[in-house]
């Protein structure tokens, strides 16, 4: 018994060694990459580096626009959490935590968001946001990654918020507490973990977006990373790994930062809570 | 059965808290699709161009096209295969990754680091694992004598879907496994201790616990992992643009390519609603099959074992 | 404080109605205890009052003013919750002070009523923490302070004292006893323990089914439970019940079963039924060595002080109390006296408490 038991358990952590390595490794080999010569990229490969530069980096930093783009997705990334928490933690409210007929119905009606043919509909959004003046412009964009972000969010938040005993509302209200005071003060500082989670979700979802920036932001100087760095990677009839490694690793670099802060509060977030 | 107060002035805030979620979806969505109806029915080639109305036109048009029929086949068979595989991949590595071992901590943050890098990032990475002369995966592989001549991961017509398949899976597994992850965690321990005790075994407390615990999760993510994978188009752009010839050409890359490419937006629009409807079709379908699931219950976080 | 009235509630969940025509006044710094079985409707009477459920059919009345449509802020209520409800995320003083601070008292009031409150529940100490760091009757205490600091015109509270242990409930009884009673606070309090009810309450409303089946002070019901119900659910150990035929020999009337006979006590000489339901507490009995009933000794049970012996009489088997110092063994032959005062009788059909002043 307990040596086929043990037996299992080795098996498992095999099989999850090698789940991670599928997801992680690629991460690795393109970091190591991004430090050789392109030269030593396109030539059949050894695996050690032979020669380690910085070449890659410095056409990077240096003579790309990285920094600019950099920007530009932080502003839509903070544009997007900015008007994407209020709407998810006050749709989220309504739907767990209050009654009203329709409910249901509502619910239902945003999650049908993700029906929506991104790719194929861009060209209405395209005219409408023409006539509202929100084309080339970031906050247009946000607004996008919001409306794809909210109804998700509001899903995802539904585990935290359905486990917070009933009765903490109910005292509030007793006590003569307001609705919207209970929600601010009461709530939404119980559900903060669920808010963080909810939060880097919605980050993430403008962060990695790449359809709506690239039909929205036309000129140049507004580019976020995914546009300004597929522009120059694929723009060429051969691509320069060693400079596509480069941009790789520039662009993974912050959510991989975001991941060292408050990484392990995701899962918690979205959980009952059971997550220590 | 009169109403109080309290419950009606509840009932007056929920409703007023959900509207903004609601407007921004109407703005955003219900909009576009109206306008993408209009031009659906006119001959407007690109964006501000003279146009007449032409009724259904570019809708027979449309199911007459021997190229559009077969990218809604492919559509379908990306659909299945992302969709469906994705979302089974994901709980079995849920329930791998659920009971406690070392390093389970580091594995529930960092699964999700390629969900959360940009497409274009996942795109270099996977351009570049697949490259025939200098990918890692050719390379090794006939370095270690497995394989005579590279495999054209994206080149080959016959390979170039299993390759994209392959890689928007490594996107999004992570994503759904990790909220999977969270729903298993949701269910009460003592759940599983009591099915112990009464001597159920593994399958057995599967079957009548952890399975009906998942089920709304399972059926969310069913229906929208369907959604996402169905719209799926960033990936498919980036690394192959449809081909090799039409070989990975999805409907969402067709109608792109036919609205921006083949300056035909009329066209295109015709092409995104039939998808659309089709779509509805299958979530009405989904959601009805499954109705349970979907319906929030009355008392929703009122629970009354206490 | 306030009196509370409750006309004839009605609370439908659905179809099912779980609160039946509940009537009771509750006078001005009364203590007043609904009492029932699990899931008799004791909660939702109270979270009725308190605002929380709406009312089906009937009125609330607080103070002559009925608040059937005020929200729960409006009422001027306070509650303590079974779980407490403390909020995780403030430490004990802005528990405490939450409430008053949503109705903008000045800061200075709000501390010094914090403070009084926090002394009188010995939690001084403690207002910086947060609820975590609490144990399990200090947390009660904040849950009971929280509702004193807003002094409110009336208190419901609903098993405040079910999650503690068995110690710390006597305890915490009693200084709940002394603090509402030093409040002068009208209180509505629901429990499913006999003990408890018996010994805080004013006056016990007795529930069953979605009825108060009883109302009237803990001797009251004790010494005259106006149901077999209520007499087999106030009382611990509960009261033994035998089916008696009534027979009349010599113009006198005796009860009678299998096993035994018994005049029927002078009292309630005018019974007219021939078939009743007899009941006596098992301590209200009195050993004898010879003449008595007698039964066989099927278990004993050391309760302590005293010893729970189960008889076998006849077909029936009842418990009695003794002290623990008798000697006795099972398979034994024991026999016992009933005094008449002791005797309930309850009707065969309805099982309502028969009682001696019956004048038909
Ligand atoms: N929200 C609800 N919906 C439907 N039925 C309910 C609801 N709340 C309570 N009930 C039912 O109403 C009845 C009375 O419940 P209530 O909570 O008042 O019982 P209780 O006397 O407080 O019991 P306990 O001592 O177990 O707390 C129960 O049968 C319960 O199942
Ligand atoms: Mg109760």
């Amino acid at each position: 018994m307990n040596s086929s038991y043990s037996v299992i358990s080795i098996l498992r952590l095999l099989v999850i060694v090698l789940i991670m390595f599928i997801l992680l490794a690629p991460f690795l080999w393109i970091l190591i990459a991004s430090f050789r010569p392109n030269m030593e990229l396109v030539r059949n490969q050894t695996l050690i580096p032979q020669n380690i530069t910085l070449e890659n980096y410095v056409s990077l930093f240096a003579k790309s626009a990285y920094w600019k783009w950099v920007i530009n997705s932080f502003i839509v990334s903070l544009y997007t959490v900015i008007l994407s928490l209020p709407l998810i933690v006050a749709g989220a409210y309504s739907v767990y935590r209050t009654q009203f007929r329709g409910r249901n119905v509502l619910s239902f009606f945003l999650l049908s968001v993700y029906i929506f043919p991104t790719a194929l509909l861009v060209v209405p959004i395209f005219k409408i946001f023409d006539g509202l003046s929100l084309i080339d412009s970031h906050l247009g964009c946000a607004l996008m990654n919001t409306a794809f972000a909210v109804p998700f969010g509001i899903w995802l938040l539904q585990a935290f918020l359905r486990s917070l005993p009933p009765e903490l509302e109910e005292a509030a209200a007793v006590d003569g507490i307001s609705k919207i005071r209970t929600l601010f003060q009461i709530i939404i500082p119980q559900a903060a973990p669920g808010i963080i989670a909810i939060a880097m979700f919605a980050f993430i979802v403008s962060w990695t977006e790449y359809l709506f920036a690239m039909t929205l932001l036309l000129s140049n100087d507004l580019h976020t990373l995914p546009i300004g760095l597929t522009g120059i990677v694929f723009g060429q009839y051969r691509v320069n790994w060693g400079f596509a490694a480069a941009g790789a690793v520039g662009s993974a670099l912050p959510v991989f930062i975001l991941f060292l802060i408050v990484g392990r509060w995701f899962i918690r977030g979205i959980s009952a809570g059971a997550i220590k | 059965m009169t109403q109080n107060d309290f419950r009606n002035s509840e009932a007056r805030l929920g409703l007023y808290l959900i509207l903004p979620a609601v407007v921004l979806v109407i703005l955003v969505v219900i909009l576009p699709i109206i306008s993408g109806i209009q031009i659906s029915f006119t001959s407007q080639r690109v964006v501000g161009s003279e146009f007449e109305t032409v009724g259904l036109k570019n809708y027979l048009d449309l199911f007459g096209d021997k190229n559009f029929i077969a990218s809604l086949g492919r559509s379908a068979v990306w659909v299945i295969a992302n969709g469906l595989f994705q979302t089974i991949i994901s709980l079995l590595i849920a329930l791998l990754i659920n009971q406690p071992f070392r390093g389970q901590n580091f594995v529930r943050t960092w699964i999700l680091l390629p969900w959360a890098v940009p497409a274009a990032v996942t795109a270099i990475l996977w351009r570049w694992m697949f490259d025939a002369t200098s990918g890692i995966i050719n390379t090794s592989m006939m370095g270690l004598g497995v394989l005579e001549k590279p495999l054209l991961f994206l080149a080959n017509p016959e390979i170039a879907g299993i390759s994209l398949t392959f890689v928007n899976s490594w996107r999004y597994v992570p994503f759904l496994t990790i909220i999977f992850l969270a729903s298993l965690a949701s269910v009460p321990e003592e759940e599983y201790e009591a099915a112990k005790v009464d001597g159920a075994g593994m399958w057995l407390q599967f079957k009548s616990i952890t399975f009906p615990n998942l089920l709304p999760t399972l059926t969310v993510l069913g229906l929208v992992g369907t959604l996402w994978a169905s719209n799926v188009f960033d990936i498919i752009w980036m690394m192959t643009r449809g081909g090799p010839g039409v070989s990975t050409t999805t409907v969402p890359v067709l109608m792109y390519d036919t609205a921006f490419y083949g300056y035909n937006i009329s066209k295109a629009s015709a092409g995104a609603i039939i998808f659309l409807l089709l779509l509805i079709i299958f979530a009405i379908v989904f959601i009805f099959l499954n109705r349970k699931q979907f319906i929030l219950a009355n008392e929703t976080f009122k629970d009354l074992s206490k | 404080m306030a009196s509370v009235s409750l006309k004839n509630l009605n609370k439908f969940f659905g179809n099912t109605l779980v609160v039946n025509n509940v009537s009771v006044d509750i006078a001005d710094g009364e203590f007043l205890v609904f009492v029932g079985p699990s899931g008799c409707g004791k909660t939702t009477t109270l979270r009725m009052v308190a605002g929380l459920e709406s009312i089906s059919d009937g009125e609330i009345q607080i103070r002559d003013r009925t608040v059937n449509h005020l929200p729960p802020g409006a009422r001027d209520v306070a509650m303590v919750f079974q779980n407490y409800a403390l909020y995780s995320h403030m430490t004990v003083g802005k528990n405490l002070g939450f409430a008053l601070k949503a109705r903008r008292f000045d800061d200075d009031d709000i501390k010094k009523r914090v403070l009084r409150v926090a002394k009188m529940l010995d939690l001084e100490e403690m207002l910086d923490r947060k609820p975590r760091q609490l144990s399990g009757g200090q947390r009660q205490r904040v849950a009971l302070g929280r509702a004193i600091v807003r002094n409110p015109q009336v208190f419901l509270m609903d098993e405040p004292l079910s999650n503690l242990d068995a110690l710390l409930r006597l305890q915490t009884r009693k200084e709940l006893i002394e603090l509402t009673g030093e409040l002068k606070s009208t209180v509505i309090y629901v429990t499913h323990d006999q003990v408890e009810a018996m010994t805080m309450g004013h006056r016990l409303a007795v529930m069953n089914e979605g009825e108060v089946v009883q109302l009237d002070t803990p001797e009251n019901i004790y010494n005259q439970p106006s149901s077999r119900f209520v007499a087999e659910f106030i009382g611990s150990p509960p009261m033994n019940f035998l089916n008696m035929e009534i027979n009349e020999k010599n113009g006198k009337k005796f009860l009678k079963n299998d096993s035994l006979v018994l005049p029927v006590p002078d009292s309630m000489k005018k019974l007219c039924e021939n078939a009743v339901i007899m009941g006596f507490r098992p301590n209200e009995i009195e050993l004898v060595s010879q003449g008595g009933i007698s039964g066989t000794v099927s278990v004993v049970e050391s309760l302590g002080a005293e010893k729970l012996v189960y008889l076998k009489l006849g077909v029936n088997t009842i418990s009695i109390l003794v002290p623990s110092e008798e000697k006795i063994k099972s398979g034994e032959n024991l026999q016992f006296n009933l005094r008449p005062e002791a005797l309930h009788l309850f009707n065969y059909s309805n099982q309502r408490r028969i009682t001696s002043n019956r004048n038909d």
